[in-house]
């Protein structure tokens, strides 16, 4: 196997460090539990988590985005449960910002529910 | 200069994250008929607070609040700031992360924020959202 070693990669017009390709095309990205005390387990560009209400958490980037057109990639569940859960944007909480956004977790019955598997990533422009 | 994104790319390889002692426990007076919010210190952030040469000055982000979406934005290519300590580094987030509402205008007699040790918080969340700050 051979290993390129660069600091950036440029096709003659654009250049980029390779620290961006090494690392993925993720901006920013948050594994957090909402149940007992609100936590994060793990992040990247995370600064921190808001614990709004039952089934509801908040977060904020460290490096904000360029604007607030970018994706977001979200999951819910138990750690050692199976039932159905789900996760949305609560954009009149606050929608996806340049500084961050809140999500909603919500269980079948369409009730908020505070779950300890709760993870999201966005992927777009920073500023 | 390098990217604040870049530098913490670096930081993330590098450092322990920190989970902190602390939180924020918080009311917003434009909403004074939900509960209280509670602000969790992201641990890679605080790993990057203590350490310093990372973060960026908060007035940059204050500056920023007011630059358009899609301008350029000051922060991130700013002189960044040497290590804080722990409560330092809550202040800064408070700064950073709550609405000034909260933190800077309010003129009420209320408190409406808090901060407390992790213990203080409850891990009984069977009623949530009834949660308040003692006065």
């Amino acid at each position: 196997m051979s290993t390129l070693n660069v600091s950036n990669i440029t096709d003659g017009t654009d250049t980029v460090g390779t620290s961006y390709v090494l690392n993925g095309s993720a901006k920013q990205w948050c594994r957090w539990s909402m149940s007992g005390t609100a936590a994060i387990n793990d992040s990247f560009n995370t600064s921190s988590l808001t614990d709004v209400s039952t089934g509801v958490g908040q977060l904020a980037y460290t490096s904000n985005m360029s604007d607030g057109n970018y994706h977001i990639a979200t999951a819910v569940g138990e750690l050692a449960g199976g039932g159905n859960r789900g996760i949305g944007i609560r954009g009149y909480q606050k929608p996806p910002s340049v500084d961050g956004c809140a999500y909603m977790i919500f269980n079948t019955g369409w009730t908020y529910s505070d779950d300890d598997l709760c993870s999201s990533a966005i992927h777009g422009d920073l500023a | 200069m390098s990217h604040l994104w870049e530098r913490l790319l670096e930081a993330k390889s590098r450092l322990e994250p920190v989970q902190s002692k602390y939180r924020v426990l918080f009311e917003d007076p434009a909403t004074p008929d939900e509960p209280a919010k509670v602000l969790v210190p992201d641990p890679n952030w605080m790993a990057a607070a203590l350490e310093g040469d990372i973060l960026p000055p908060i007035d940059t982000y204050q500056r920023d609040r007011l630059v358009p979406d899609g301008e350029p934005k000051e922060h991130p290519y700013a002189e960044p700031i040497g290590a804080m300590t722990e409560e330092e580094a809550i202040e800064y987030l408070v700064m950073k992360d709550i609405d000034p509402a909260v933190w800077r205008d309010y003129k009420g007699n209320r408190t409406i924020m808090k901060i407390v040790p992790v213990e203080m918080i409850p891990s009984d969340r069977s009623f949530r959202n009834a949660w308040r700050i003692a006065q």
